[in-house]
């Protein structure tokens, strides 16, 4: 029994030693990418958390988080083509995007931001001739988030712009909105007492079909879904899938295709 | 008589441009017995101070003293003890207190601990001396958890005499008012260790010392003693905070704090409905499975104290909110703590719905501390136990003495807000 315990307790020993010899070399996490990419990585992730756990690899950045009541997820990579440097081995680091998201404001688009980690291990962040130093955020106690791996009905390619307008519209209206999918047509409907809205989009105008087993209906709650909605922005192409009653799922492509974000979100439903 | 809007301003906005209130005067009349008393007013403080927000940035601040023979005058600041008594009881008990005022900056608290070094700029003179003296001794009944004798000296009853006794929907009750020139503290204060350690330390911040004192066992009426006078936070912010502020502030910074910690907890796997009533204050309090969220509806009653008023809410979802909850105001931070404090006894996450309804019985406002102690009681008695949303739903229709509630419920509704988690098997 104790043979066993010790080769289960073997992998997370080495993972700690080598978290250890990792943080011996300080030299190893050294990019350089554009303001704008980093804005949209950090735009997308500041929605649903503040702070996140960073995985660095060859292939480049995979980022997972859940909101503290476990309601939304994002699921980002950045491949390491978006990046004009990127020496990096594999490592996790913690960081805090929203005040990194508050610091980038002040930059230029297509201006390059240098981040590296210093000698007491603190991020350097350096933009032309400003330079900032913050410390990481102690990443050990973020577990990663389990996905949910969720078969929906019905998917959907359409531009962000149409959800807009039916948010801008349901949020003085009710706290929720509908999605009710048949063969040729969405009708996303927001009621309370007498007032309610209905927005209806049609096949092969508003959207694309991409998948279609059987209809499909969920309720969302409005204030997570506009809160997705910042994240994605106003004018992207993406793909929503459906379900019953059922999380949704919104998945788009970002700086130029070498990045891909999958948000999912909890449905409200009728509890008996 | 009451105008549609006396509730939504419970004697603290002048909505209806007569001044004072004229509601909150009926009853002032019913309580004006003290005559004059004197040059100096001695006697135990429970202990109690308060600051007023009247006139802010420049407050009055003082003590309260009973100069009656009462045994056991840390009863006067107990909301349990009051609890107890009837409406009339607890105005006769707290209006026995005279409270002495001083009129001072807020910023003159500024790092107390070495006020007598340095100039007080805002005051001139004799004055300076005398309101950091003044400014000393209420601090130190502050720091007290044993009652304090206590001596004021009497300056002038103001142009009409004594001012009666004063209360509004958020502090408890007071006696009479009078200025005062000098407060003398007899006794020594009896002050526990973790708040000798923490009001002397300036590096910390406000809020993270409130925490930590609640964390330590310090009851709430004491920690808002403390953060009114200016005792807590970081030396160069530290501020005269007038007490209705100060009390809605602590119930807000204690219930993010526990808010952290109950998500972290498992969910509860089923619906529990509490009631209790008190004052003529009825409450319904529904715990149901995650996320967190709470919502919390009010309505005054037809022959209550403020007329009868609309179904008022406010609420937040799992993300919490930002912004006052100007509906229901100091009533909604007070319940949310007191069910938050029963979610970490119990170590459960949940969200939850408080129905609050006032009938007549509730003749006179006592302050925000009987919401807190009414959810409290609610939640200390055995709940109901359903296994669906709709069976609770049933009782709450019920008992509840709001008829409407369902049009305007959020989160107690047959729809439900589900988590992640529920769809990752």
């Amino acid at each position: 029994m104790d043979v066993f315990r010790q080769t289960l307790l073997l992998p997370s020993l080495i993972r700690a030693v080598e978290r250890d010899i990792g943080q011996l070399g300080m030299d190893m996490f050294e990019i350089d990418i554009k303001v704008e990419t980093l804005r949209s990585v950090f735009s997308i992730l500041t929605p649903i958390v503040g702070e996140i756990k960073l995985k660095a690899d060859e292939e480049g950045w995979k980022i997972k988080a859940v909101d503290p009541a476990h309601v939304a997820l994002v699921d980002l990579t950045l491949s390491r083509e978006a990046f004009d440097r990127y020496d990096v081995e594999p490592m996790e680091l913690g960081l805090n995007v929203e005040r990194l998201l508050e610091h980038l404001k002040g930059g230029r688009a297509d201006e390059i931001v240098m981040m590296k980690l210093d000698t007491d291990n603190r991020l350097v962040v350096s933009m032309s001739n400003l330079t900032l130093k913050l410390p990481l955020v102690d990443a050990s106690g973020f577990s990663d988030p389990k996905v949910p791996n969720l078969q929906l009905p019905v998917g959907l390619k359409l531009n962000s712009g149409e959800l807009q307008k039916a948010l801008k519209v349901s949020a003085s209206i009710s706290d929720y909105i509908t999605f009710d999918c048949s063969e040729d047509r969405i009708i996303m409907t927001s009621s309370e007492d007498l007032s309610s809205m209905t927005l209806e989009l049609a096949k092969g105008e508003q959207y694309e079909t991409v998948a279609f087993e059987k209809p499909a209906k969920s309720s969302f709650s409005l204030d997570y879904f506009s809160q997705l909605m910042k994240g994605i922005g106003a004018n992207r192409d993406i793909v929503l899938n459906i379900g019953n009653s059922y999380p949704m799922k919104i998945e788009f492509d970002f700086s130029e295709d070498q990045g891909h974000a999958r948000y999912l979100l909890a449905p409200r439903i009728e509890s008996t | 008589m009451a105008f549609p809007y006396c509730s939504k301003c419970k004697g603290t906005r002048d909505l209806c441009g007569l001044g004072r209130c004229p509601l909150l005067e009926r009853i002032r009349e019913r309580f004006r017995s003290m005559q004059a008393i004197g040059d100096t007013v001695e006697g135990p403080s429970p202990p109690s101070v308060f600051v007023g927000s009247y006139g802010h940035p420049r407050v009055t601040i003082g003590p309260l003293t009973t100069p009656a023979d009462i045994p056991l005058p840390e009863r006067l600041e107990s909301g349990t003890f009051l609890f107890t008594r009837s409406i009339e009881d607890v105005y006769s008990i707290r209006t026995s207190m005279v409270r002495g005022k001083y009129r001072l900056d807020v910023r003159t608290s500024r790092d107390a601990r070495t006020l007598g070094s340095e100039p007080l700029f805002e005051v001139e003179g004799k004055m300076a001396v005398r309101g950091r003296k003044i400014l000393d001794s209420v601090q130190e009944i502050a720091l007290s958890a044993r009652s304090l004798d206590t001596e004021m000296k009497v300056t002038g009853y103001g142009e009409k005499g004594i001012e009666p006794p004063s209360f509004d929907s958020i502090s408890m009750p007071m006696g009479p008012s009078v200025n005062v020139t000098r407060v003398k503290v007899i006794d020594d204060p009896k002050v526990p260790g973790p708040i000798e350690r923490i009001t002397s330390d300036t590096d910390v911040n406000a809020t993270e010392a409130s925490v930590e004192l609640f964390k330590s066992g310090i009851p709430v009426e004491h920690l808002v003693r403390l953060f009114s006078v200016g005792l807590l936070g970081q030396g160069k912010r530290r501020r005269l905070v007038p007490t209705r502020w100060t009390i809605t502030a602590i119930d807000d910074i204690l219930s993010r704090e526990l808010k952290e910690e109950v998500t972290g907890f498992d969910g509860l796997d089923r619906y529990l409905l509490f009631s209790s009533q008190r004052f003529g204050n009825h409450f319904l309090v529904a715990l149901y499975p995650p996320p967190f969220r709470f919502e919390m509806l009010e309505q005054w009653q037809n022959d209550s104290l403020w007329g009868q008023s609309p179904v008022t809410t406010d609420h937040e979802g799992p993300r919490g909110r930002k912004d006052y909850a100007d509906g229901i105001t100091g009533a909604y931070y007070a319940a949310r703590l007191s069910v938050l404090n029963y979610l970490k006894l119990i170590r459960r996450n949940a969200g939850f719905t408080v129905i609050r309804w006032i009938t007549g019985d509730y003749w006179a406002p006592l302050g925000v501390w009987v919401i807190r102690e009414t959810v409290r009681n609610a939640l200390g008695s055995e709940p109901l136990v359903f296994e669906r949303m709709g069976q609770m739903m049933e009782k709450v229709n019920e008992l509840s003495g709001m008829k409407n509630w369902k049009a305007h419920a959020r989160y107690l509704t047959d729809r439900r807000l589900t988590t992640l988690d529920e769809f990752s098997s």
